[in-house]
């Protein structure tokens, strides 16, 4: 038994400012998981990699048969036989960082082999270790990342240190 | 040798004198300079010590092939070991000390051991501290081994970057191959990196008196110029140290003394290699001594440095030499032809002269070249072959890599013209064979059973005696000779080493050169601290744990947090001692209830119409007859039909099921599920959403568990054991699992885990005290609960815990079913989950042995004091424990015997009356 409590910093804030990067925490309403064979088909226009995602409801390809709706109505969690979608409500799942300024993707680069010049269908990428979603939302130089909250003050902190660099 | 700074020349910056110190004496140089250059030029011989023999060791090398001149190197706060003088540059206030020598490189009182080196032969102490006993040698020669001292004033903020980078054309060496196809790569419009490891590219195009009709210096701007300008990146000081899988190349990038490099990790569509070539050294007596060093180092010294190392030079070169530099700088300069005879340096502390049969010649240095050797080391990473030339007694790059192609003299194309239209020919991205070439040396290799005590590796002092020695007993192949001599081991790595090593082995067998072969190139080329791998994974990114939306609830409660299964998560709560605090906590939860943070359980959901059947076969246990709103315990096995996990399984609806497995196996779970989601079963008809971290899960334990609940407005009905009810607390989305842990009557409330916090405040303020996971693991055990990985290992079959029914009756087919039925499955003295009680007031240590006749029969999982039972309580994997409960066993820890009976796991509440009250 032993009591690390000093050892591990109390998770704060994941906002910063650093040359060249801004990090932001971004509140959404709601985060929809859905998988279903055909759910490429229905939202045709899922952002992968290095998709800019525009307005706040859209989708993110995960994987060949799921998607994140982001902002989307309220579904009931379990299978919907009508549709041969399985729906969970992953709103508090994931945080969401906003990340802009022109050394952005040269931090998230610290982080993984992010090369815009090759694209990939799904928004699902592994950064500092962590299994994330990442895209481009507004314009090219601001990025959302969908971090699993529990992972978020590891994240951070080491994307915080990436641009301290 | 006298060392002399012409007045013009070279690369670097007259106008910048620079101050430092070397083995507590003060000299100067300028910047631009290395350590090594500035000491040459101020005129010292001896810059080191060789690693066996203490011999005088004095420049070899002009950049990473020199393993002579190593150095601890502070400036400031800063002291790095080990550092390499020919690539570390000169800073203002340096302080440099050799490694290995003391008081000084020049006056080594360990020099004497050269005088015994006729019994410090290769494998002398393999053979010599075998009896009595190795160990009592050791410590000593550890302590004799090693170079440079760490610092014990340790840099914490000393942290390397790491990036990651493409391009399509990555150029590894500036020099006029690398220049030249980096330029004809860039101008077709490719994204071009070229890296050099100099701080002024140029590689030895400096030594030239003309490049395409242009002073060096101003190719070598003009090409700069030219593929900056068509956009390529020129990243100096920059070694391209490795290659590894998928084409990943190593970069550790300079910034600077004393600040951990960055780390670049480039992936490049193809890599142009022009890393150009090494002088390998002669093999002669006294071919070790201070003075006598590389042909190309004596040059670019000259034509980088401005220094000429002697004013009386010996040139002995098997590859040709313009001496008009030399001449024209003041040298008086004498060529030795080593197919005239054997040579041998005339030697005092450092070299005076040279002897070839009669002729006797004093000189100042001796420049020495046995020809070029390639730098293939990239190419081996990345998986190219070599061929051996006869022409140009060395070997190449043969045949073709997908993404890499060498060019220039790291391609044996030693001709400038030719390796100019070579590199742009590769940086064009056009096929070309390696063009022919006038180059031409006359083998000059070890002769063996020669006179004199002949340097193999100036690093390590291996003679070609030493190989000799090896060769004789049986250690002939060159991976052997390596280990056995440690030819070509630590920074030389066998740049200098290795060909003159496998060129003596070849001798002294008969054999050819290209029999022998080569030993294996690994990463990384140059030395790199160690620093370069970690950068930020450290502290507490270097093994960060999962955090709960709950912990600054927990903070404020005084909580002890620490890692349990990879999240921080509190072991107990308050102030006192933690025994004391635990006990308490459990006594509470007994007593009154108990609230547990439960946040990280699994809440994979598994859902569509092929779920059921899915999760019939994936746990052992019978799922497809559990019904909607119910629970059920069990377990999900290898395809060994070892205990995987353990958890319980809740049906929400006809297609739609939470798997609630352990808190440090979600990860592993998840991944378990997909995998057999995707290998036959129908992927189409099942989906699996880990939505673990989306809910939070608190616990109330204990007997006054139903009325806490309904203090706290939780609508939990009248809901029994093992049953599931969906309602919703606050407008918020609630799941309510009456399920047991501890053995008294609890309810798993899961609830959105932003609102974790606000249901936590609630349950407190109906009565709910706060209990830590130790007294969860405590209570658990008090009934006999297992914790996978901790009261199981990893031979653990279901039937060792009691659980045999599916494993006899279920028809369907699961996981690990035909496993169960093996001769291993069924062999007697399989170890059994089993309770110890003995009549001690501390527990047993957990992981002691149960004993028979000496040898153990199982051993103690968990054990803790239990306050419920106010005695120690214990579980244990013991052999055919299940048929021997009663019996009186020892248990055998560390030399301390204790007396114990085996009972039955369950030590409180056998019954189960608390669990359903």
């Amino acid at each position: 038994m032993r009591d690390d409590s000093a050892r591990w910093h109390p998770p704060g804030s994941s906002a910063f400012d650093a040359p060249g990067v801004s990090v932001r925490e971004v509140s959404l309403a709601r985060q929809t998981m859905v998988s279903g064979t055909m759910v490429l088909s229905t939202y045709s226009l899922a952002i992968g990699w290095p998709d800019v995602a525009l307005g706040e409801a859209y989708a993110l390809c995960m994987r060949r048969d799921r998607v994140l709706l982001v902002n989307a109505g309220a579904r009931r969690d379990g299978f919907d036989p009508d549709t041969s979608e399985a729906v969970s409500d992953m709103t508090d799942g994931f945080a969401v960082l906003a990340l802009s300024g022109p050394r952005a993707l040269e931090c998230l680069q610290a982080g993984a082999a992010l090369d815009p010049a090759q694209p990939s269908r799904s928004a699902f990428r592994r950064v500092f270790g962590t299994d994330v979603l990442l895209y481009r939302h507004g314009d090219e130089s601001t990025f959302r990342i969908h971090v699993p909250r529990a992972d978020l003050a590891a994240f951070a902190a080491a994307l915080h240190a990436a641009a301290k660099d | 040798m006298s060392g002399t700074r012409l007045a013009s020349g070279g690369v670097i910056d007259r106008s910048q004198p620079l101050t430092f110190r070397f083995d507590g004496r003060s000299y100067t140089g300028f910047a631009g300079d290395t350590l090594a250059s500035a000491l040459m030029a101020s005129g010292v011989r001896v810059l080191g010590r060789s690693f066996k023999y203490h011999r005088p060791r004095g420049l070899w090398g002009a950049w990473s092939d020199d393993a002579n001149a190593i150095m601890n190197v502070s400036l400031g706060a800063s002291e790095l070991p080990n550092c390499p003088a020919s690539m570390t540059y000169l800073e203002d206030g340096m302080t440099a000390r050799a490694v290995n020598a003391w008081p000084s490189a020049g006056f080594d009182v360990k020099g004497g051991l050269d005088a015994l080196h006729r019994w410090l032969g290769a494998g002398f102490y393999y053979k010599t501290f075998m009896w009595p006993d190795w160990h009592l040698f050791e410590p000593s020669i550890r302590k004799m081994a090693g170079l440079g001292h760490v610092s014990v004033n340790v840099s914490e903020d000393d942290v390397a970057a790491h990036q990651h980078a493409f391009c399509d054309v990555l150029v590894v060496g500036g020099g006029a191959a690398g220049l030249a196809a980096a330029r004809a790569a860039a101008e077709l419009g490719h994204d071009v990196c070229l890296v050099d490891d100099q701080r002024v590219p140029g590689g030895g195009v400096y030594q030239m008196q003309q490049v395409e009709g242009q002073a060096p210096a101003d190719w070598i701007a003009e090409e700069r110029a030219s593929l900056e300008a068509a956009g390529a990146r020129v990243l100096s000081e920059t070694t391209a140290f490795g290659v590894y899988d998928h084409g990943l190349i190593g970069l550790a990038q300079s910034r600077g003394f004393g600040a951990a490099p960055r780390l670049i990790r480039m992936r490049a569509g193809r890599v142009i290699l022009a890393a150009g070539a090494l002088d390998r050294p002669l093999t002669f007596p006294g071919n070790d001594r201070p003075g006598v060093m590389a042909l190309n180092t004596g040059a670019e010294l000259l034509a980088r440095y401005g220094t000429l190392v002697g004013q009386t030079l010996a040139i002995v070169s098997a590859r040709g030499c313009d001496v008009q530099p030399f001449e024209a700088a003041g040298a008086r300069v004498s060529r030795f032809d080593p197919k005239e005879g054997q040579i041998a340096a005339r030697q005092g502390r450092h070299v005076t002269g040279l002897v070839q049969g009669t002729r006797f010649e004093p000189f100042d240095a001796v420049f020495v070249s046995g020809g070029w050797t390639p730098l293939v080391h990239l190419w081996r990473h990345a998986g190219g072959k070599l061929q051996w030339c006869d022409q140009r007694q060395a070997f190449l790059p043969d045949g073709q890599l997908t993404q890499m192609r060498a060019v220039g003299a790291a391609n044996g194309t030693f001709d400038l013209p030719a390796a100019l239209d070579e590199a742009r020919a590769a940086g064009r991205g056009d096929a070309g064979a390696r063009p022919a070439t006038a180059y031409h040396v006359d083998p000059s290799w070890p002769a063996p059973r020669s006179k004199g005590r002949q340097w193999i590796d100036f690093q390590h002092d291996v003679t070609l005696k030493d190989v000799e020695v090896a060769a004789r007993e049986n250690y002939v192949s060159v991976e052997h000779l390596k280990r056995y001599t440690t030819l070509g081991m630590a920074s030389d790595q066998g740049k200098t080493s290795n060909m003159a090593g496998l060129a003596a082995m070849a001798a002294i067998q008969g054999r050819p050169i290209p029999e022998v072969g080569t030993t294996t190139f690994r990463p990384p080329f140059v030395p790199v601290p160690l620093e370069l791998y970690r950068g930020h994974h450290r502290e507490q990114l270097w093994h960060p744990l999962k955090r709960l939306p709950l912990e600054p609830v927990h903070r404020d409660l005084g909580a002890a947090l620490g890692e349990y299964g990879g999240w921080l998560r509190p072991g107990w709560y308050g102030a006192g001692t933690p025994a004391e605090r635990v006990a308490d906590e459990v006594r509470t939860a007994r007593q009154g209830a108990g609230l547990f943070d439960g946040s990280p359980l699994g809440k994979i959901e598994v859902m569509g119409p092929g779920a059921e059947a899915f999760l019939n076969f994936v746990y052992y246990n019978t799922m497809r007859t559990l019904a909607p709103g119910r629970l059920r315990y069990g377990f999900m096995l290898t395809e060994a039909g070892i205990v995987f996990d353990d958890g319980v399984l809740a049906r929400l609806g006809q297609d739609h099921f939470i798997v609630s497995c352990s808190s440090s196996h979600v990860d592993a779970v998840r991944t378990h599920l997909e995998a057999w989601r995707q290998d036959g079963n129908d992927p189409d008809s099942i989906f699996v959403h880990d939505a673990t971290q989306a809910w939070a899960t608190v616990t109330v334990t204990g007997p006054e568990a139903p009325a806490i609940l309904r203090a706290a407005g939780v609508d939990a009905g009248d809901l029994a054991h093992m049953n599931l009810h969906e309602t919703e607390w606050q407008d918020t989305p609630m799941r309510i699992a009456r399920v047991s842990f501890s053995g008294d009557a609890s309810f798993e409330l899961s609830i959105r885990a932003s609102r974790a916090a606000a249901l936590w405040s609630a349950l407190r303020n109906a009565g709910a005290t706060p209990i830590g996971i130790e007294a969860m693991s405590i209570m658990r055990a008090e009934k006999g609960f297992i914790i996978i990985g901790k009261d199981t290992d990893g031979q653990t079959m279901p039937h060792d815990l009691g659980f045999t029914f599916p494993r006899t009756k279920k028809t369907a087919a699961f996981i690990g079913d035909r496993s169960l039925h093996t001769d291993v499955a069924r062999a007697p003295g399989r170890k059994q989950l089993v309770g110890l009680a003995h009549g001690g007031d501390a527990p047993l240590p957990t992981g002691a042995h149960v004993v028979t006749d000496g040898a153990s029969e199982g051993y103690v999982t968990s054990s803790y004091f239990s306050p419920t039972l106010d005695r120690p309580i214990a579980l244990a994997l013991v052999a055919n424990g299940a048929s021997r409960i009663g019996e009186a066993v020892t248990v055998w820890h560390l030399g301390t015997q204790y007396a114990a009976t085996i009972t039955m796991p369950c030590a409180f509440d056998p019954e189960g009356g608390r669990i359903h009250a």
